[in-house]
């Protein structure tokens, strides 16, 4: 396989050596990958940044997209996963500010530029989930603490449930894969008093050890 | 018989009904899906697993946006191997692997309002937060050179571990290992230097003895092609 470089005297496309002179020479949309992966000097992400806010729309929508896919494929192709220390989450609860006061915006977030104009599509998500955690607020207004541990102990049944971003689905042996990849599968849907619906997969065991 | 009622938030009092059809002994899965999210939509997710943890963690992060810790707690299940698994390759050390973790985490909490579903996945989101923290955490604390150290010693099996950690989504997991093929050598060098390793583009050439210009093009090249392959839209 032979290699796509372009020396300095290259064709169009060619890198400069440093951000400022591709900057210069009009290739800003071909840093989005090297922005994305956080492979430049903070005083250059800066000047990108700077310069990518103040770029034409059809400019700063071409690196946004470059910069978005950039970021879904590594997120896609470097997946190292290690259990953490079983008291960590403990730890960051708390630091947690207490949910009840009002959390004030907020450290600059990593790696972004100011969005580009919203789409008729992306507002549309925005106004759905808007509309959903109104729903939600308006469904669970009593009980903080008492529902933050039942939140921690169902959270915890899932993790023993085996359901991770790693083993997502995954494993055959999991008796809700076995559900779920069952030929003989079922889905019945019931309301539920305190709002919403539950969905459930039905499935006759194979083996007897499944059954009560 | 109930194995497992994911996500539900609803007090299992309150569950009023039961499959009409289903004989004791049958196994049952309950699935619990909020208001908004047709039936149609939950049942489309079984076959399609990354689409359901998408959708699943989008509907967490909306939830941690209006301080629901319930939903911080699932969240931090779901995910917190991948953020810690990344701190740990970049960092390497423990202790500031798990302070790195802990700053990500706070970080969801007070900036999951600013999650636009729009601009790219829950998981792509969170691994950029992660990403960033990670490297500047490198970067202030460790020199470029004790950096290409630690990540020598720390990569002579990258190439494997970077597909068989992934027990899920098999097919993916190949598919990752079928584009990184088409990768030339020096492109996948490259990119790995600069994402685990922490490195800036002109690290990456000092490194590797190349000049500037070309490690930015096989950066560049290298991502462009895995995308390509990988039909990342």
């Amino acid at each position: 396989m032979t290699e796509m470089n372009q020396g300095p005297n290259g064709r169009s496309g060619a890198f400069g050596d440093t951000v400022a002179m591709d900057l210069a020479s009009g290739r800003a949309v071909d840093l989005a990958e090297l922005y994305a992966l956080d492979a430049v000097a903070d005083h250059e992400r800066q000047a990108i940044e700077d310069y990518i806010s103040a770029a034409p729309d059809a400019e700063r929508l071409a690196f946004l997209e470059r910069v978005r896919q950039a970021r879904e494929t590594l997120a896609t192709t470097f997946r190292f996963e290690e259990e953490p220390p079983a008291d960590l989450f403990n730890r960051i609860v708390a630091q947690l500010p207490d949910a009840t006061t009002q959390r004030n915006d907020r450290q600059p977030n990593a790696g972004t530029i100011s969005a580009p104009p919203a789409t008729a599509a992306g507002t549309a998500g925005v106004d759905e989930l808007a509309a959903a955690r109104q729903r939600r607020e308006e469904r669970r207004r009593p009980g903080g603490a008492r529902r933050w541990l039942a939140g921690v102990a169902a959270a915890a049944a899932i993790a023993l449930g085996g359901v991770g971003v790693g083993s997502y689905l995954a494993d055959q042996n999991d008796p809700v894969n076995q559900v779920i990849r069952a030929g003989d599968l079922r889905e019945a849907s019931v309301d539920v008093s305190a709002g919403g619906t539950a969905t459930l997969l039905i499935s006759r065991p194979k083996t007897p050890r499944w059954s009560r | 018989m109930t194995l497992l009622e994911a996500g539900s938030r609803a007090n299992p009092t309150s569950r009023s009904g039961t499959a009409k059809d289903s004989p004791p002994g049958d196994l049952c899965l309950v699935v619990m899906e909020t208001p908004n999210a047709p039936n149609a939509e939950a049942s489309a997710a079984v076959t399609d697993p990354p689409a359901d943890l998408s959708h699943r963690l989008a509907l967490l992060l909306a939830g941690i946006a209006q301080g629901d810790q319930a939903a911080f707690a699932e969240f931090y299940q779901l995910t917190s191997r991948r953020v810690f698994g990344m701190a740990r390759r970049v960092l390497i050390d423990p202790e500031l692997s798990e302070d790195t973790t802990q700053e990500v985490f706070l970080q969801v909490w007070q900036s999951a309002a600013k999650f636009d579903p729009a601009a790219g996945s829950p998981l792509s989101w969170l691994m950029t937060i992660s990403h960033r923290r990670a490297v500047d955490k490198v970067r202030s604390s460790q020199s470029s050179t004790d950096r290409e150290a630690k990540y020598g010693a720390s990569t002579q099996d990258i190439d494997h571990d970077t597909v068989s950690d992934e027990v899920g989504s098999r097919l993916e997991a190949e598919a990752v290992v079928r584009c990184l093929g088409t990768l030339t050598e020096t492109q996948q060098e490259s990119v790995r230097l600069a994402y685990y390793g922490g490195l800036t583009y002109r690290e990456v050439a000092e490194r590797l003895n190349a000049a500037v210009p070309t490690i930015k093009s096989r950066i560049r090249d290298g991502l462009i092609r895995l995308k390509t392959c990988l039909g990342v839209s």
